[in-house]
């Protein structure tokens, strides 16, 4: 999986390619919580071209935005793949976490 | 081991390997992507508790078109466990009541048609999962 942080004045972008499994997840996870600890809590995960995630990457996702409300932030997904959209509705998180179709919507859901 | 059978390191560095190749011969034996990825999932999660709950040091898999379904066989050298007695994740809850995990076995439980399991005679254990390919759901929880 390939990991790139884009640190902006109000939103963090996310950008990820691949597969998020048992393997890459704490990549992820670690990543987060970098930008986290240098201030950041508005995220965009750009998902557009991650194909697929097992319950790993649920994990971190849950975990990242707990973290990110408590501190009046959020994380925001964008461009959800088909397969990745299901285990996210299976596992109940459309109800929790917010999806946008691409990656200037959610960019634009903070910024106004 | 048969033609079909493939052993793999019990570690969590086989799993993007792993996954590659259970989603490959899946769609081998006749399985869409969303299926195949199903199945990649499915599999994952047990050889990820195997490894990280059970103890496990060995895993074979076994990737088997038939009519109309696509089957893994995952066995492991792990502690034996009974997978109905894996807690169901509690859905509703809000996000801050939400556990950090327990989705494994209820996304395998929602994804595939059957779940079969038995221990094996030499220790460890044997699932069988099967993936229907003709569009019906699983039934859930089951």
């Amino acid at each position: 999986m390939k990991i790139d942080v884009e640190r902006g004045d109000e939103v963090t972008m996310v950008r990820l390619a691949g597969s998020v499994d048992g393997l890459t997840a704490p990549d992820l996870e670690q990543a987060i919580k970098a930008e986290s600890a240098a201030g950041g809590t508005r995220f965009v995960l750009v998902l557009a071209d991650v194909d697929y995630t097992s319950s790993a990457g649920l994990r971190v996702l849950l975990g990242a935005t707990k973290e990110a409300r408590a501190r009046g932030g959020d994380v925001r997904l964008a461009a959800v793949r088909e397969h990745v959209r299901k285990v996210l509705e299976l596992s109940g998180f459309t109800g929790i976490l917010k999806l946008y179709p691409d990656e200037a919507a959610a960019r634009a859901s903070f910024t106004g | 081991m048969d033609a079909g059978a493939r052993e793999w390191p019990a570690a969590l560095d086989a799993l993007p390997g792993m996954g590659a190749w259970v989603a490959e011969r899946a769609h081998a034996a006749g399985a869409a992507l969303d299926a195949a990825q199903d199945l990649r999932l499915a599999v994952e999660e047990i050889v990820t508790n195997a490894i990280t709950h059970g103890g496990a040091t060995r895993l074979v898999l076994r990737i088997e078109g038939g009519a109309g379904t696509v089957t893994a066989v995952v066995q492991d050298d792990a502690r034996p466990f009974d997978p109905r007695l894996a807690p169901e994740p509690d859905l509703d809850a809000s996000l801050e009541q939400r556990r950090v995990g327990g989705l494994g076995w209820y996304l395998v439980r929602r994804l595939m048609h059957e779940i079969r399991h038995r221990p094996l005679a030499a220790g460890g254990n044997e699932v069988t999962l099967v993936r229907r390919l003709d569009g019906s759901r699983p039934a859930s929880g089951t």
